[in-house]
């Protein structure tokens, strides 16, 4: 610190209590899931309360599980929901938030990315059900809602939606580290992964100033990004054959600390909410003894930060439907609930 | 010889050689493998798949035991890496790409793929309208109730139609006989002959019978319906893949699942792997059989009364995307059709007519 300059440079602010906050106070990601956003009457109810303790700044962290930064697995047998659960989580999350003409779609404006290895995603769901869920909140605003809002709201929604298809692990190491490089500005993608170029932070802290829509520029505040992965064990039996006994330079424990590792970059260097869902059988693991046994290396469960275990329920539904049950692993203490899968969605 | 012999494990000879003159005039430089790459080429691309998976896993003299916070692309590097690194990145970005579809274009991908009838009315309802492009269906029942001839009335079904249909057979079960009754049954009664039995030309052209025996000509048959998409997709006189059907899957793998074979599983991972990737990237419906086996003296016995399971057992239940089980009804000539996986609907039944499926939905 020989010159003044020096001095100045030392005592300067490194971020303004905007940018801090920005950073530091973040939103749940709204799933729409009972089970996972927290109680709460209904859903219109529950958005209320949802919008009176962020405005209040409360301490406790409140309802709403999905919050940048945390892992959630999913894990359940063979067709109990999962892949319904993260399109109904993939619906809800791209869903505008807080629009100007009053319709209130219970959204986030998150930037949406589904990696999906098993090819189980049914893109005609997703589209049946963003659209019931827009249209659901267009008739509710009632006379408030413009012409055309209903349109307007689809093509904005499901640009922030992005779904890739996984032929092998290796597809879902590169599609973690191309978010990662994307979203860290190093690689332009050209507006894929629903950035749009000029919106948001540059690596080295300073705002970069851009175009963008109206509603794009009051999200930048506290953008939310949701990364899926459907079925991290699709290639578990796979993958599990190459053996470093035998030669083989990638095995099972390196490709799934990989992903750990990827993982968590992006959820805490690029604030994204995960969840990955996992198939099991129901017979080789599980729950033993109160606690929770994994079949993935262990690698991969440190990087777990919450889990929840799907299983059938005995309620007799419809044609068509199929009822389910979640319950917390990690926290053991939240709730879980009772969920039916319709052609519309998921009931809880 | 030389020019035209290629190195790819896929097109070793019947007799299980894989031709090493080729081999060796490959590494020495005067010959090309198939696809015209050289040797140099081949190594830039071998090196540079090595660099990759270092990039995403972690070069291992870095990460140590249990260091997974180091790395070699970590983020605490201040230069970013370099040039090697950057293209690494591209790279992974680029690939990504090509594989990911945004949410505006979904609608007009799906409004591209067709569902198309499988000969039966009631098996269609089973499977929400008929069979997708893009989807992977199981039938699995006992020996004799009627997966052959759904099968066969799929595929006489998607030929008419003007597809082409890979059909599969591992036990002897298709006739072209049968696929002439089904085609009959699919026109109406007072149709002009000539105009039948030039249609039936068309279609029975389509339609294309290979024999396999053992899990691994299959999967020869599959990388290269794999390899000829990019052809075909380019190429508008020829008609497009529409249908797979394999029958019976489960009597190749299943003799994999037993204790001696340590890679059965893996066996029977890679075939669904590779059967749902293909149903994807070439767009046509696959659909295969599977035959059910005792459950043992211990199962409880399900609605009609047997005791039976899948082959295939609890580790393929998620393969499919929907499963149809098929059972005969004791005392009558109708079977019953039910959905066992994926989206529920109501039961149906049908019965084996001369030239077609009949069928009702349960009421």
């Amino acid at each position: 610190m020989n010159t003044d300059a020096d001095a100045a440079a030392f005592v300067a602010p490194s971020e303004t209590l905007g940018r801090f906050l920005d950073r530091a106070l973040v939103e749940p990601t709204c799933t729409g899931l009972a089970f996972v956003d927290g109680e709460g009457e209904g859903r219109n109810q529950h958005q209320h309360q949802h919008q009176k303790h962020n405005h209040n700044h409360s301490r406790r962290r409140t309802v709403g599980a999905l919050v940048p930064g945390e892992i959630l697995e999913i894990v359940g047998p063979p067709g109990s929901g999962k892949t319904s659960i993260l399109t109904e989580i993939a619906s809800r999350a791209t869903l505008t938030r807080g629009r100007s003409d009053g319709i209130d779609l219970g959204g986030s404006s998150a930037t949406c990315v589904f990696v999906d290895c098993d090819g189980k995603f049914d893109q005609l769901r997703f589209l049946r059900t963003t659209d019931e869920k827009i249209a659901d909140g267009v008739a509710r605003a009632g006379n408030r809602a413009r012409q055309g809002a209903r349109e307007e709201i689809y093509e904005e929604s499901m640009s922030r939606f992005t779904v890739v298809r996984a032929h092998a692990m290796l597809d879902v190491l590169k599609a973690l580290a191309a978010l990662d490089a994307a979203w860290g500005g190093e690689v332009d993608a050209g507006g894929a992964f629903g950035e749009r170029s000029g919106e948001g932070f540059n690596i080295d802290g300073s705002e970069s100033t851009g175009g963008g829509s109206e509603s794009a520029r009051g999200d930048r505040r506290s953008r939310q990004r949701v990364v899926l992965i459907d079925n991290i064990a699709a290639f578990y039996w796979l993958d599990r054959a190459s053996r470093k006994d035998h030669g083989a330079p990638y095995n099972i424990q390196r490709v799934f600390s990989a992903a750990a590792r990827l993982l968590k970059r992006l959820a805490t260097a690029h604030r994204a909410a995960i969840v990955v869902t996992k198939a099991t059988l129901s017979t080789n693991e599980g729950l033993r003894g109160g606690e929770y046994r994994d079949f993935l290396p262990v690698e991969w469960s440190n990087a777990v930060t919450q889990r929840i275990l799907l299983s059938p329920s005995k309620e007799r539904v419809e044609y068509g439907e199929y009822a389910g049950v979640a319950t917390w692993d990690t926290p053991v203490q939240r709730r879980g609930g009772k969920f039916v899968v319709t052609e519309q969605g998921i009931r809880c | 010889m030389g020019a035209d012999a290629t190195v790819t494990a896929s097109t070793a000879r019947d007799d299980g050689v894989v031709d090493v003159s080729a081999n060796r005039a490959i590494a020495d430089g005067t010959a090309d493998d198939a696809r015209g790459r050289t040797r140099v080429e081949i190594e830039r691309a071998l090196r540079w798949g090595v660099d990759m998976g270092d990039f995403l896993c972690g070069c291992e003299k870095e990460t140590g035991k249990g260091g997974w916070d180091k790395g070699c692309w970590g983020g605490g590097r201040g230069d970013g890496g370099g040039a090697r690194r950057r293209a690494l990145r591209e790279a992974c970005v680029a690939e990504t790409l090509a594989n990911a579809v945004n949410g505006t274009s979904i609608e007009r991908g799906l409004s591209m793929l067709e569902i198309l009838p499988t000969g039966c009315d009631a098996i269609d309802g089973l499977l929400g309208g008929g069979l997708r492009q893009g989807e992977v269906i199981e039938i699995v029942g006992p020996s004799a109730s009627g997966k052959t001839q759904v099968c066969l009335s799929a595929a006489a079904s998607f030929a008419a139609l003007g597809h082409r249909v890979v059909y599969v057979d591992t036990g002897g079960g298709f006739s072209a006989t049968r696929i002439k009754q089904f085609h009959r049954g699919f026109l109406t009664e007072d149709a002009d002959e000539g105009e039948v039995a030039r249609n039936l030309r068309q279609t029975l052209d389509l339609i294309a019978v290979h024999r396999c025996h053992d899990v691994f000509s299959l999967l020869h048959l599959l990388s290269q319906l794999a390899e000829e998409a990019s052809e075909d997709d380019n190429n508008p006189d020829r008609a497009t893949m529409g249908l797979l059907v394999i029958d019976s899957l489960s009597s190749l793998l299943s003799p994999l699942l037993t204790k001696a074979h340590h890679q059965g599983y893996t066996i029977m991972a890679t075939v669904a792997a590779t059967l749902r990737g293909l149903a994807t990237t070439r767009k046509t419906a696959a659909l295969y059989t599977n035959h059910t086996v005792s459950a043992g003296q211990d199962a409880l016995a399900d609605d009609h009364g047997s005791n039976l399971k899948p082959a295939l057992g609890a580790r393929w239940t998620s393969v499919p995307h929907r499963r149809i089980r098929f059972a005969k009804i004791p005392g009558t000539v109708w079977f019953s059709a039910s959905v066992a996986y994926g989206v529920t609907t109501k039961p149906a039944r049908y019965r084996i007519g001369s030239n077609n499926i009949h069928g009702e939905t349960e009421r």
